[in-house]
């Protein structure tokens, strides 16, 4: 079954989610920052401890609410956020996510990633438009370090490599959030097999990977954005989607943010 | 069949498509930039080889996802946003063909001789309707003179010997993935096949493709976004094999990172 029509869709909206989080770390401008770790509406999660093959998500204490339909599918119908400042907020889903990286060490390190859920843009495992991000959950040290990873793409093509889409700078706060570009002709990422921090390392501090998937964009100009069902697409989430919120802040200052979600579902 | 209510624009979406680029080199106020070499995701594209007749494209690594609509139904586009570092024109567009092996010496009417464009011109025909030249640049110049290029094309209705001229000032150095339209001869309405090219001057070092586009949409993103949806975008349709790719023009000077989103619907 689906939403195909407004009175479904009127039908099937669930009550709005409430959320707002504390003050961040000071961000920068331009480097994407993650709300897992602030506290606030939902409460501060705390850093993933499953190890280097790292753990299949369906739920994960400090993400934005989400319950199953009792049938059919969910949609998200209405995402807004108001924040401290100008920039870009993400609804992402957190499909994996693993622990365990030495943060001194410059060689390769095993990761062999556990499947995915079947949450890619085509509910599969296949990991179509699914990213991978390296996420600070312990503030890091003086090291230059410059991360590269190993993975199968969406088409299970193994041995390609890519290093962050934006660079990796020394002192990270927590809740750095660096995604990882795609080598030439990928669409997403099914496995990682590896990660490399490169010739210095970060000298101290927690990371982690995160394969994740975006949900939705909006643009908080005047602080402010949203998107409902007919302007944001109206993209599926699957079941078991681990929502979370990633920011792309304009300036290099602190924010705190409050907003709603809404999903339909039929 | 065709998506003519809301039900049916509800019933149609399809997957957000997103994509992100690193930072560009030094930008030029005002000369557009094609964002597909940049690293990001999707992964970027690597230059094109077809020679200087080209390839007709159904589909190219590095261009952004899109899903052919099932038999008797349409694509159309449904939302675009872009967020950049600086202030800007993203243009979201489709890749009919594009080409290699053009020379960037001086000579006058090189050949290129266009294959047939994919039938996704603004009627969904390979007429040229709403189809545009540009030159990209997938290695910068290092030296030469400067010139204003020139080609002799056919037009969308058929009538061959019409003549465009790149818009911009072509530099002599650097302009790594700078992409420049050329014009239309009066009142032509698009291209329907490139014959040949004409350089005056030439430029030491380059690599060059010209490029059929068709621009999808185009909104000015700023450092808090900009987008538009199915209310205030007309709807464009996204012909099968539809090969989507972003190009830029920067205002500022500053190098600038971009991202955003894309959503079609189907019906």
């Amino acid at each position: 079954m689906a939403i195909t029509t407004v009175d479904q869709l009127v039908a099937g909206f669930m009550p709005q989610i409430w959320f707002q989080k504390s003050v961040s770390p000071t961000l920068v401008a331009g480097r994407p920052h993650s709300h897992f770790y602030d506290a606030g509406i939902p409460g501060a999660a705390a850093a993933p401890a499953p190890g280097m093959s790292g753990a299949a998500l369906t739920s994960y204490e400090g993400q934005l609410p989400f319950t199953n339909p009792v049938s059919g599918n969910t949609y998200l119908s209405r995402f807004m956020a108001m924040t401290g400042q100008f920039g870009t907020m993400l609804l992402c889903d957190r499909l994996w996510h693993n622990s365990g990286i030495n943060v001194t060490l410059t060689t390769a390190q095993t990761v062999n990633s556990v499947a995915w859920p079947a949450r890619d843009g085509f509910g599969s495992t296949n990991g179509d438009d699914v990213l991978i991000g390296l996420e600070v959950s312990t503030a890091t040290g003086a090291g230059a370090s410059v991360p590269t990873i190993s993975y199968t793409n969406q088409a299970g093509t193994a041995g390609r490599s890519a290093g962050l889409a934006y660079s990796y700078a020394a002192s990270s706060a927590i809740g750095a959030f660096y995604p990882f570009a795609l080598q030439a002709g990928d669409t997403g990422v099914r496995s990682v097999q590896s990660v490399t921090l490169g010739t210095a390392g970060m000298t101290s501090g927690a990371i982690h990977l995160v394969a994740f998937r975006i949900l939705a964009q909006i643009d908080c100009g005047q602080g402010a954005g949203y998107q409902d069902a007919f302007t944001g697409g109206f993209p599926r989430l699957y079941d078991n989607t681990v929502p979370f919120l990633v920011f792309l802040p304009s300036t290099t200052t602190a924010t705190r943010l409050m907003g709603q979600l809404q999903y339909a579902q039929g | 069949m065709a998506i003519t209510n809301l039900d049916g624009l509800l019933a149609g979406f399809k997957r957000p498509v997103f994509f992100r680029y690193g930072f560009t080199g030094t930008n030029v106020a005002g000369r557009p930039i094609s964002l597909v070499y940049l690293d990001g995701y999707p992964g970027k594209m690597v230059a094109p080889t077809p020679g200087v007749s080209g390839a007709a494209l159904t589909s190219y690594a590095g261009q952004l996802p899109f899903e052919n609509p099932t038999a008797g139904q349409t694509a159309y586009l449904a939302r675009f946003v872009a967020t950049s570092t600086v202030p800007g024109d993203v243009m979201l567009c489709d890749r009919l063909w594009h080409n290699s092996g053009v020379s960037v010496s001086i000579g006058l009417g090189k050949t290129v001789n266009s294959v047939a464009w994919p039938a996704r011109d603004n009627n969904g025909s390979t007429n040229g309707e709403g189809v545009m030249i540009g030159v990209e640049f997938t290695t910068a110049p290092t030296a030469g003179t400067t010139s204003e290029w020139s080609i002799s094309y056919t037009n969308s209705d058929g009538t061959a010997g019409r003549t465009g001229y790149v818009e911009y000032s072509i530099p002599t150095t650097g302009g790594l993935n700078m992409f420049l339209p050329f014009t239309l001869q009066g009142t032509d309405k698009g291209v329907r096949s490139v014959q040949t090219i004409s350089m005056p001057a030439g430029l030491t070092s380059a690599v060059i493709s010209l490029v059929a586009y068709r621009v999808l949409a185009v909104i000015r993103a700023n450092d808090d976004g900009g987008y538009i949806d199915f209310t205030n975008s007309g709807m464009p349709i996204m012909y099968e094999n539809t090969v989507p790719f972003i190009i830029m023009r920067p205002a500022t000077t500053t190098s600038s990172r971009t991202s955003g989103m894309y959503v079609a619907t189907h019906g």
